[in-house]
């Protein structure tokens, strides 16, 4: 009777040890499966039928209702990042990363071949992750959505910080891709174009000499910079005609662009090869140039912004509270099915 | 909608990074700093000139973040591998059988104080830190005053509030020290 007990023991742990690196292996196969259809790093989105994505949906919550998120889209989140911000230096790390000043989620719908644009607001009110002054994850608060991205110590932390704070606001929508821009940069984009051309719109000589009103000036470097950035003692000194100072760089910037996109794919791999480095983004320079030649001809609309109130915190900053029942529906209208 | 061509579309939604940001500079701007804060100081009277900051990067605060960092370096834990001499301090503040190594480094920053005289007494503050302190666990405020390249800590024991900030009491001998001196506080919860 012994004799059979210590027999049954010993096929059982060899049933367990079977039954474990049965499972061991259907997780690393899982883990692969999943790391390779995941949407990190620089990896391509696996593309199935319709039917497959519709299957495998992401639910989002959305005012107390589980709605389907619309797997035509693809979502890329774009923010400029306080020129201040320090990645090189260590300093107080996991706080010194810079606010991600600009966010704009720009939507990708494969399917009704449309492009959408969201600017969130910088002083949103949402909830952001904390990470401890040795990064460890600190919880989470409700604070300025820009602030998330001061949190991270690298730019792929602070960058991928932001992005979750971003899906948390949007009910679970998953943000695919991200593109970081230094505010910094300015300058160093016009210099890629070989300068960006405008007309001087007023008297800006307290700026730089060569800008007289009614000059065609080509914008270079600093130049560019304070151009578009430069509001106190210049013109004016209203933010209105700063404004149009920066749609009048815009416009030269894509009439640049679009010069140098018109060659051909050629061309536009090489300008990429200028402008990648002044980005820091999760899509490669292939994917950028496919999306552009992709989307050319897709319906898209003006910017949208999620409505809400400004009101000034307890703290003296501005704080931007989202109208919830707006934003629910403006996220059930853009990113889920049958919509 | 308005039918346009979009094959730009990309590169012009970079590019309206630079509009919105720099239009925003009219009105202030937050950073991670505005995060930090002590409170409760206008309610206590006689201490109404009293100033006391958290600054979040101080020379002595960024060298002292970098040794702890190297000194925790695997995840060892903040008590043992930093603050193995002040560890009975902490203990001692704790009910018995706290595991001390479950403590972790929230935070470190520079702490100022000024307007203080000794007559004063003890000053109850709230600290206000970005992490919010969870309420009911123990939270322990380290004061580390800078005495050259040496640190003099003075464990104090702190009470997390419903607003995840730390209401702690600090003796009117320590914010003396502090006044005349440099010095830095670390929170551990």
């Amino acid at each position: 009777m012994g004799i059979v007990v210590t027999k049954f023991k010993l096929s059982r742990r060899r049933m367990v040890l079977i039954a474990g690196v049965t499972l061991a292996i259907l997780l690393v196969a899982f883990a692969a499966i999943s790391l390779l259809a995941g949407k990190g790093g620089q990896t391509p989105t696996v593309r199935g039928s319709l039917s497959d994505r519709a299957s495998s949906a992401p639910m989002l919550n959305i005012g107390g209702k589980t709605v389907p998120y619309d797997t035509n889209l693809v979502n890329i989140l774009v923010m400029g990042v306080d020129q201040n911000a320090d990645f090189g230096e260590r300093k107080l790390s996991f706080r010194s990363s810079g606010q991600a000043d600009f966010l704009l989620l720009v939507t990708i719908d494969e399917k009704a071949r449309t492009v959408d644009l969201m600017q969130i607001d910088r002083d949103t009110m949402a909830d952001i992750t904390i990470l401890s002054v040795l990064g460890q994850d600190a919880g989470t608060r409700k604070a300025q959505i820009c602030l998330a991205h001061g949190f991270g110590g690298t730019r792929e932390r602070s960058s991928q910080l932001t992005r979750q704070a971003v899906e948390t606001f949007l009910y679970g929508v998953p943000v695919d891709h991200f593109v970081s821009i230094n505010m910094g940069s300015i300058g160093a984009f016009a210099d890629a174009l070989g300068g960006i051309p405008v007309t001087v719109p007023e008297d800006l000589t307290d700026m730089d000499p060569s800008f007289v009103k009614g000059a065609q000036v080509l914008l270079k470097g600093e130049m560019a910079n304070n151009f578009v950035r430069q509001r106190m003692n210049i013109g004016d000194g209203t933010n209105r005609m700063r404004m149009q100072r920066q749609k009048l760089f815009m416009d030269g910037f894509l009439s640049r662009v679009g010069a140098e996109t018109a060659k051909g794919r050629a061309a536009a791999n090489e300008l990429f090869d200028d402008l990648m480095p002044l980005m820091y983004t999760s899509l490669s320079k292939g994917r950028i140039i496919n999306l552009l030649f992709q989307t050319e001809g897709y319906l898209t609309g003006g910017i949208t912004y999620p409505a809400g109130e400004h009101t000034v915190g307890a703290n003296g900053f501005t704080e931007f509270h989202a109208d919830r029942a707006a934003l629910e529906q403006l996220v059930l209208e853009r990113f889920t099915q049958g919509n | 909608m308005k039918k346009r061509t979009v094959s730009l579309v990309l590169v012009m939604a970079m590019m309206l990074v630079l509009p919105f940001a720099a239009s925003a500079a009219n009105s202030p701007s937050v950073t991670n700093d505005a995060l930090y804060n002590v409170g409760g100081l206008q309610a206590l009277p006689g201490v109404e000139n009293v100033v006391i900051e958290i600054v979040p990067e101080t020379p002595a605060a960024v060298k002292l973040l970098e040794e702890v960092t190297a000194a925790v370096e695997g995840d060892k834990p903040a008590v043992s591998a930093f603050f193995a001499e002040q560890a009975a301090a902490v203990g001692a503040l704790l009910p018995a059988g706290t595991d001390l190594d479950a403590l972790q480094l929230k935070e470190l920053a520079g702490l100022r104080v000024s307007g203080y005289t000794a007559d004063m007494g003890p000053i109850a503050v709230k600290l206000a830190f970005p992490t919010l302190f969870e309420v009911g666990k123990p939270v322990v405020v380290m004061v580390g005053l800078v005495q050259g390249e040496e640190i003099v800590w003075e464990a104090l024991l702190g009470t997390a509030q419903a607003d995840g900030s730390v209401l702690v009491t600090m003796p009117g001998e320590l914010l003396v020290k502090v006044q005349a001196g440099e010095a830095v506080v670390a929170v551990l919860q």
